[in-house]
């Protein structure tokens, strides 16, 4: 097919070409997935029709969130169903490539990069931190009626105070919960927060982070993460919510690791 | 009981969450059209506005026909 402009080749994924991989039949557009080698590495790859999504494809839809939803979920499901079993570093979207000629030249480029990557995921998987304020703002008691001017300007300045403090305390517990789940990982980065609108949730959300765990310590990671959320539950009405085992998204690139010095550098 | 859910992929994966790592994360092997879609980058962050609206729409909807009696 290489070269006739009718399909695209689609990549995944790399995974270490001497570990055995057991791939899904089908990925985007129920098209088949395969294996291309490339030394020490192999890349998960497949064919897909040019005319549904090629880089005219892209181009037009890539915005349009009923064509790229499904694209980005049999994206996800092939990695997905790679790394219950297998290191895998995930492609980033949209990852075609015009023949498989062009594929293995780009990655023959990428190759010592990508096996370093690869290296540095071995053995872990991804899981995501949220930390949400589980209970809306409490309700302030009413205020005695101020008995001048300058009560009523005194009172307004003592409540903006509390209210910036609690919210730096919340912050504050925030960080503890990153700092405790980056001490159970190999590798953390935090990004940006959610907002309402896109998290879905009534709560505003105060910490969105990515932590590489080690397979065999994630029952540690989950058995902190429940700890660190009776804590701030407590402490600050925070919950704190984690969802994975996911593909190592947030640590593919080499540098991803320094977000998490954002603040420090 | 735990507030730590544990989602092993599949349908309960919220859409901005895969969002944001298939376009905000994972490796970037540069091949021609790669490179020029890398403008995709750009419209990222209003896509992330776009997304979620649509999705609570479909998640809605689904709870609705799968809770009528």
């Amino acid at each position: 097919m290489s070269g006739s402009g009718d399909s695209v080749v689609h990549a995944y994924g790399v995974v270490g070409a001497a570990e055995p991989v057991t791939l899904p039949m089908t990925g985007i557009g129920r098209t088949l997935v395969r294996l291309v080698e490339l030394g020490e590495l192999s890349i998960i790859a497949g064919d897909l029709p040019a005319s549904t999504y090629g880089e005219a494809a892209w181009a037009e839809h890539a915005q349009d969130p009923a064509w790229l939803e499904p694209v980005a979920r049999a994206h996800h499901d092939v990695l997905q169903s790679v790394v219950e079993h297998s290191d895998v570093l995930p492609l980033r979207l949209p990852g075609i490539y015009p023949d498989e000629e062009a594929l293995t030249g780009a990655f023959t480029a990428s190759r010592e990069e990508l096996h370093e990557r690869l290296r540095f995921v071995c053995g872990c998987r991804e899981w995501s931190a949220h930390v949400f304020l589980s209970a809306a703002e409490p309700e302030e008691p009413a205020p005695a009626a101020p008995a001048s001017g300058r009560d009523y300007l005194l009172m307004r300045k003592q409540k903006v105070e509390q209210k910036g403090s609690s919210r730096q305390a919340r912050q504050e517990l925030a960080t503890e919960v990153y700092e405790g789940l980056s001490r159970s990982a190999r590798a953390s980065v935090v990004n940006l927060v959610q907002d309402r609108a896109l998290s879905g949730r009534s709560e505003p959300m105060l910490l969105n982070s990515a932590h590489l765990v080690a397979r065999d310590e994630e029952q540690d990671f989950l058995a902190v993460a429940v700890e660190l959320d009776r804590y701030v539950g407590a402490a600050g009405g925070l919950r704190v919510e984690v969802s994975g085992p996911w593909p190592a998204y947030n640590f593919a690139q080499a540098g991803d690791e320094a977000r998490t010095s954002g603040g420090r550098t | 009981m735990s507030d730590v859910e544990r989602i092993s992929g599949g349908d309960d994966v919220a859409l901005v969450d895969l969002v944001d790592r298939l376009i905000g994360g994972g490796v970037v092997v540069g091949g021609d059209i790669v490179l020029s879609l890398a403008g995709v980058d750009l419209v990222y962050l209003g896509l992330r506005l776009v997304l979620a609206p649509a999705h609570r729409v479909d998640v809605a909807a689904l709870g609705n026909a799968v809770n009528r009696p």
